[in-house]
């Protein structure tokens, strides 16, 4: 038999080491903050982590024989990226109004997704994240929350084949 | 890959120092009875194997060829079966030492070139000096030019390495310092445009002030405190606008480096490609002290290597084929840099066999490739600047991977650029002439709008602006053609559509722009000219890896981009056909045709061979009966006639055309060698439309004299 005393530092130690694998199951489960932008009748979120910036959107110049989704090029910063129409390559419902652009940093250089507006920077835990039945077929999503803001799989994304234009 | 990274030539310092410890202790190891002479030479052998190809890598060609003959002398000892004697093993580390000072940059030359002639001198065998490939160590490379190269190298290498007080900068990171440059110089316009824009705020409210007393002296200190600002600004905007192209000059000056930094690449790329074919060439280069973009030198490595290697591979002759026809047994390539204006000329010339235009268009032939005009005339170009063309028989390490020219053009128009090609008559060599901006900063062009969007079309392919009416439009093989004085028909594009637009309707006035590539010439039509610029090219972005017509973009003074399109591709046929829709224009009816009746063969076929060339159908006849005859046969637009000729004379002839009711109206001129005033009364007599004097006869008059009538 222990003391209360040694069953009590006993309890506290397990609850310290509980809490600390609380703490790391948290993290590891994908906390992590996104912008929420809207695109059209949704809502579209950036995992923060990938994004350069958001930026309102520059002037664009339409590029002949290039794709539909692909809007053209501008510049931002002194750089030239592609400004890729999101509303088109992810079929959103509703009218997008692309207002901004949301500057995503791939390995080769950045590269620009049209957004209507910017809505605020929160936190998801992607344990919260939801598959989407309308929206398995894509790729390059992370999933739903329960409040219908679809996380973008940014890497995946990025290495969807129609990005690339050859 | 060069000497001219320091870092590259630190790697092979340390290898070669690492070397040298490694055979002074395999020798110990001999000496003491550690090692057997077999066991050390196969160690020995590949101590100097390795070192030989960092060499290589390091450009450090001489030093290379001293490892590449201890490698020999290695191999014969092997094949012996003899002992290394002491002196061999003293020369071997002399050699390593002397490659040593060569990479360290001391007094190499002198060392080596002792080393190299004892290597020389001890190679004893036959067999040892048969085995030595003629580009090891060819006796001329004795001359002025192999201590020259070493000297060369070692002088770039030390002005790469930061003699005297260069600074080495990473290249992404001047690209970005370009970048924000450009930027700087777009917002400095945008300010200007606001600054006027005050300005005129102050003019409107001078203006509301001038209709109103009372307005004005409540208004008038608010107005004298913005024209002093408005003042001020001015002023502000100036001097920044200096500041910033000062900048601009400076941030070109920076990226600016001499040519002959690319010499030990020449060369290297020279001697391995002989090396490999087994010929003997001597590169001479004659780079002055032209300065060039690094941007673009690095551009143009590739493209200059290619050519280096064809010139090697397919120019220049095996030795003996060149001392049957009389040449120098060994072969010469010669790469000259010039500056022409704001443009860098490099030729690259060879004294080998040339072109075979004969076997090109075979080879074109048997690839079903274009080239081959419809009358017979074959353009050289054309088929060897196409993706995939190579006459190479046989595919060899050097060239024939069917990687061809086209690369080379590609490259080069990326720069804004051009490539033509010099052929010379069979035998006499070849030569590949460049010309590139020296400064990607900036390159001068012509703005031009088409459709809704903003073109700019590099200078070095704008020969010439103009403005045609739709009646000089035809027809040539379904393609819309220009007809111009001098006799060329002129093929037309319109810009607009090749970027996937529709093209604007209105055929009455064009503005046409004629662009070049070496020698073949398009008409571009626009909507608009904007005028000149200068503007710097930036590549398309990392996920546009090709798109079809555009190498990349470039931005004027707005906000908008203005595209650069690809001169090379647009000379390509298969964008005419893409372009898909025939093209269709009232202006497009069947070719004119012109009959000529001579008598003298000579002036026929000088006729019909100008009048062919202007895109029209001809037949000719002899004399005015056959040609009455014809004329009743078979349908002409024109009649192109002799005065003076046997049976019935043009005269004759014109009058009984003017007789006969099917053609009275049919346009007549004549041509003749007398220069009778009564003869130009006679012919307008019976009714001839324009009267041409043999002894002022020239291709300008008849043409224009048949475009008035036709």
């Amino acid at each position: 038999m222990t003391s209360d005393s040694e069953t009590k530092s006993i309890l506290d130690a397990r609850a310290a080491q509980l809490a600390v694998a609380l703490a790391d199951s948290a993290r590891s489960s994908g906390e992590f903050e996104v912008a929420a932008c809207t695109v059209g009748s949704e809502k579209f979120g950036f995992p923060v982590k990938h994004l350069r910036e958001i930026v309102p959107l520059p002037t664009v110049t339409r590029l002949p024989n290039a794709p539909p989704w692909m809007l053209g090029i501008a510049q931002v910063r002194g750089t030239l990226l592609s400004v890729v129409d999101l509303a088109r390559l992810c079929t959103v419902r509703g009218q997008s109004v692309p207002r901004h652009l949301a500057v995503v940093q791939a390995a080769q250089g950045p590269i620009g997704f049209t957004v209507d507006d910017v809505l605020a920077c929160r936190s998801v835990s992607s344990s919260m994240l939801e598959s989407d039945g309308q929206r398995t077929d894509h790729r390059a999503l992370l999933g739903v929350t329960r409040d219908l803001l679809v996380v973008i799989d940014v890497p995946k994304l990025l290495a969807s084949p129609e990005l690339l234009v050859q | 890959m060069r000497t001219s990274d320091p870092e590259m030539t630190a790697v092979v310092r340390q290898e070669t120092a690492e070397a040298l410890d490694a055979l002074l202790s395999l020798s110990d190891a001999l000496e003491t009875g550690k090692l057997s002479a077999p066991e050390f030479i196969k160690a020995a052998f590949r101590v100097f194997h390795n070192t030989k190809g960092a060499l290589r890598l390091g450009g450090f060609t001489q030093a290379e060829q001293a490892a590449h003959a201890v490698e020999d002398r290695l191999d014969a000892l092997r094949k012996s079966g003899d002992e290394p004697s002491e002196e061999i093993i003293d020369l071997m580390e002399e050699t390593l030492g002397a490659c040593l000072r060569a990479v360290e940059n001391e007094g190499a030359h002198a060392t080596l070139d002792r080393v190299l002639d004892q290597l020389a001198g001890s190679t004893t065998t036959a067999q040892a000096a048969a085995r030595t490939r003629p580009t090891t160590r060819p006796p001329a490379l004795q001359d002025d030019d192999a201590a020259g190269k070493i000297e060369a190298a070692s002088e770039e290498t030390a002005r790469s390495q930061g003699a005297g007080s260069a600074v080495r900068i990473e290249a992404a990171r001047l690209d970005r310092l370009m970048d924000l440059g450009s930027e700087h110089l777009a917002r400095q316009s945008r300010v200007r445009e606001r600054q006027l824009a005050i300005t005129e705020i102050a003019d409107r409210l001078a203006a509301i002030m001038k209709r109103d007393a009372r307005v004005k002296s409540i208004l008038s200190s608010v107005h004298g405190d913005l024209r002093s600002f408005v003042q001020g600004e001015e002023q502000e905007v100036r001097r920044s606008g200096q500041l910033t192209a000062d900048f601009d000059r400076a941030m070109r000056a920076v990226r600016m480096q001499s040519l002959s930094l690319i010499a030990p690449h020449l060369r290297r790329t020279v001697s391995e490609a002989a090396r490999d074919c087994g010929k003997r060439v001597l590169l001479k280069l004659d780079l002055g002290d032209v300065e060039i973009d690094r941007h673009v030198l690095d551009a143009l490595r590739e493209p200059l290597m290619h050519i280096l290697r064809n010139s090697v591979d397919h120019g220049i002759e095996a030795a003996d084929e060149r001392t049957k026809v009389g040449k120098a047994e060994r072969g010469e390539v010669l790469v000259r840099a010039q500056v022409v204006g704001a443009n860098v000329v490099l030729s690259i010339r060879d004294d080998g066999r040339g072109i075979d235009e004969n076997r090109v268009r075979q080879r074109a032939r048997e690839m079903g490739l274009a080239g081959e005009g419809a009358d017979g005339s074959f353009d050289l170009e054309t088929a060897l600047f196409t993706p995939g063309f190579s006459t190479a028989a046989r595919v060899t390490n050097v060239s024939g991977r069917g990687v061809g020219l086209d690369v080379v053009r590609d490259a080069v128009s990326k720069l804004g650029g051009q490539v033509t090609i010099e052929t010379s008559r069979a035998g006499a060599g070849a030569g590949f002439v460049l010309s590139v901006p020296a400064s990607v900063v900036s390159l001068r062009g012509l703005s031009v709008r088409a459709g809704s969007g903003i073109f700019v079309l590099p200078s070095t392919h704008v020969e010439r602006t103009l403005r045609v009416s739709g009646n000089d439009l035809g027809s040539a093989e379904g393609v819309t053609v220009l007809r111009t004085p001098d006799g060329e028909p002129l093929r037309l594009r319109w810009l607009s559509a090749i970027m996937g637009e529709a093209r604007s309707e209105d055929p009455s006035t064009l503005k046409v722009v004629v662009v070049t590539e070496g020698s073949a010439k398009v008409g571009l039509v626009v909507d608009e000219v904007l005028g000149d610029t200068t503007f710097v090219i930036k590549p398309l972005p990392w996920n546009v890896r090709r798109l079809r017509g555009v190498i990349g973009a470039t931005q004027q003074g707005s906000a908008v981009l203005a595209l650069v399109p690809d001169m090379a591709q647009l000379f390509r046929r298969e964008i005419s056909q893409a372009e898909g829709h025939k093209l269709k224009l009232p202006e497009s009816r069947p070719r004119t045709r012109i009959l000529v009746a001579d008598d003298s063969l000579t002036s026929r076929t000088l006729e019909r061979n100008i009048l062919v060339g202007a895109g029209f159908e001809v037949e000719t006849v002899e004399d005015g009966a056959a040609a009455f005859a014809a004329l009743q046969e078979r349908p002409f637009d024109l009649l192109v006639s002799d005065v003076q000729m046997p049976e019935m004379s043009g005269l004759e002839l014109a009058a009984r055309v003017r007789s006969t009711p099917a053609l009275a109206k049919l346009p007549i001129i004549l041509v003749t060698s007398l220069d009778q005033p009564d003869d130009i009364q006679e012919g307008a007599r019976v009714g001839a439309n324009e009267y041409i004097v043999k002894g002022q006869f020239d291709q300008k008059a008849l043409l224009e004299a048949v475009s008035r009538l036709v």
